[in-house]
């Protein structure tokens, strides 16, 4: 029975003694962890439908909406007991039923993380193709060594736990704020009437649903925060510590760096910024940029390796690895999908953040009127650590059917609403966005099921 | 997670935190108004900026 290596490397609570994060470092850290280069990505998502005004207020409406959502499904759980977005996810899901939002932890990170390495990798070889050190058939090989090597290098920044996350995290912040900025004025001082004449590529005729969509990709990228966000809140000593980081430092930056994204696909039809940036400036403008890239995507690979460590230190087989072996479980996917399929993720953008709405307003619904509303705002720290038969979250077989039915009945409501392939909508996706009906009938369904059935039954420790 | 005896370690943070001194505060007035002002209030008006 060998403990965890450290507090904050296990799935352990933490004590009050233990939650020292101020504002301030949370701060840094969150905005480390959302100011990467996916916001490029995003941004130019909703590019192809909206000009820049449009998608500025579509966008940054659409994320303040999702990091709501995620600010009040896991904060309150996360900084009162000091536990990560999975062990708060136990009392909705039961002390089986949890391993579904391990899984969709899991997969979820891993996608956004072989994002992250792979923009890296491809970032570094068009540099080094720009600057004539490498042909254009070696950007390949390049891209592939480049992500491995960055995977070692999260390994070995990790094995300081927690603490080394914070830390390099007060440096990037720096880097990522101050360059961020340059670049955005750089953009719009020198663009600024292209972009204004600039005509969504793949606008769709309806305007309305072109900002709807707008708003849908911003809410739609802030909630995949629910997977991330636990492991770090947790440090924080109580709700209020945590409100603002969360709210200013994780929800804002993504929307405002988009507008790199946004701005940049409008008026040279490319969101990477190490590839515009050396047609505006030059090579040296070039290494400004992937010095951004590698900092920025460093941070939140960091943070979500770290996440998702702490995450799988939840499941019984897992319980007592060691933390580098977790790291391990973490990485190596990223590597391996890095390797051999680089462009997978890339193809299916769109099609990714759609599994993330599909899968985690209905959670986050779920956990806001479990824990603010059933519960009023107390759960069993015990029960959540030990399960098994007459424990107050082992529900029936371990899992809560008021949970299963509503992720179910809010996945098929995303599917009526908007199909994540194909992008083909129904009403009232036009009016209401998808995530927002969603998380409505996921919350509806629980409530219900809760009331009318898990209640009457003496179960989940009401 | 653990169905046998606990940890000793995490038997002890449990205990602590089955206290509700030990427990951190829960959301404030304070942070209700931020959280309106800038999950719903300030979406609003972004959206009516952006769509006159």
């Amino acid at each position: 029975m060998s403990a965890p290596d450290t507090s904050d490397e296990s799935g352990w609570p933490l004590t009050h003694t233990e939650r020292d994060w101020n504002q301030w470092q949370l701060f840094a850290v969150l905005l480390v962890t959302a100011a990467a280069t996916w916001c490029y990505i995003i941004g130019e998502y909703v590019g192809y439908y909206l000009n820049l005004r449009m998608g500025i207020a579509a966008m940054t409406a659409g994320s303040m909406i999702g990091m709501l959502m995620v600010t009040l499904a896991v904060v309150p759980t996360a900084t009162r007991y000091g536990i990560d977005s999975i062990a708060a996810a136990r009392p909705q899901f039961g002390d089986r039923g949890w391993i579904i939002t391990v899984f969709l932890q899991y997969a979820s990170i891993i996608g956004w993380n072989c994002l992250l390495m792979i923009f890296f990798g491809r970032s570094v070889g068009q540099l080094l193709q720009a600057i004539g050190v490498i042909d254009p058939a070696s950007v390949d090989w390049v891209l592939r060594i480049v992500t491995v090597l960055a995977c070692v290098l999260v390994y070995l920044i990790l094995m300081r736990g927690g603490t080394g996350l914070e830390r390099v995290s007060q440096v990037l912040f720096v880097i990522i704020v101050g360059i961020g900025v340059w670049m955005v004025w750089l953009l719009l001082a020198n663009q600024s009437e292209v972009i204004a004449a600039a005509k969504p590529a793949y606008a769709s005729g309806s305007l309305r649903w072109d900002y709807v969509t707008g708003i849908e990709i911003g809410i739609v990228s802030l909630i995949s925060w629910w997977p991330y966000i636990g492991a770090m809140v947790r440090k924080a000593p109580n709700a209020h510590s945590a409100t603002l980081p969360a709210m200013l430092g994780m929800g804002l930056p993504v929307p405002l760096l988009s507008i790199v994204g946004l701005a940049a696909i409008l008026a040279l039809q490319v969101s990477d910024p190490s590839a515009w940036m050396i047609t505006l400036g030059g090579s040296t403008f070039g290494v400004i940029a992937l010095i951004f890239v590698i900092a920025a995507n460093l941070g939140t690979t960091l943070a979500g390796v770290y996440a998702t460590a702490v995450g799988l230190r939840q499941v019984p087989a897992l319980a007592r690895s060691r933390w580098n072996t977790l790291m391990l479980f973490s990485l190596v996917p990223v590597a391996f999908v890095s390797l051999v399929v680089p462009d997978l993720f890339f193809s299916n953008f769109g099609t990714f953040l759609a599994f993330i709405g599909v899968f985690f307003a209905p959670i986050c619904a779920i956990q806001i009127v479990d824990y603010l509303i059933l519960r009023r705002q107390r759960i069993s720290i015990r029960a959540v650590f030990v399960g098994g038969p007459g424990t107050d979250y082992h529900y029936w077989g371990g899992f809560n059917p008021a949970a299963i039915l509503a992720m179910a009945a809010g996945f098929f409501t995303y599917l009526y609403l908007l199909n994540p392939v194909t992008y083909a909508s129904n009403s009232p996706y036009d009016f209401l966005t998808a995530s927002l009906p969603t998380a409505v009938v996921a919350g509806v369904v629980y409530a219900l099921v809760s009331v009318l059935v898990v209640k009457p039954a003496g179960k989940g420790g009401y | 997670m653990a169905r046998e005896a606990l940890h000793p370690e995490l038997e002890r943070q449990i205990a602590v935190l089955e206290k509700p001194e030990n427990q951190g505060a829960g959301f404030g007035g304070i942070d209700w108004i931020w959280l309106i002002a800038l999950g719903f209030v300030g979406p609003a008006l972004l959206l009516i900026w952006g769509w006159s």
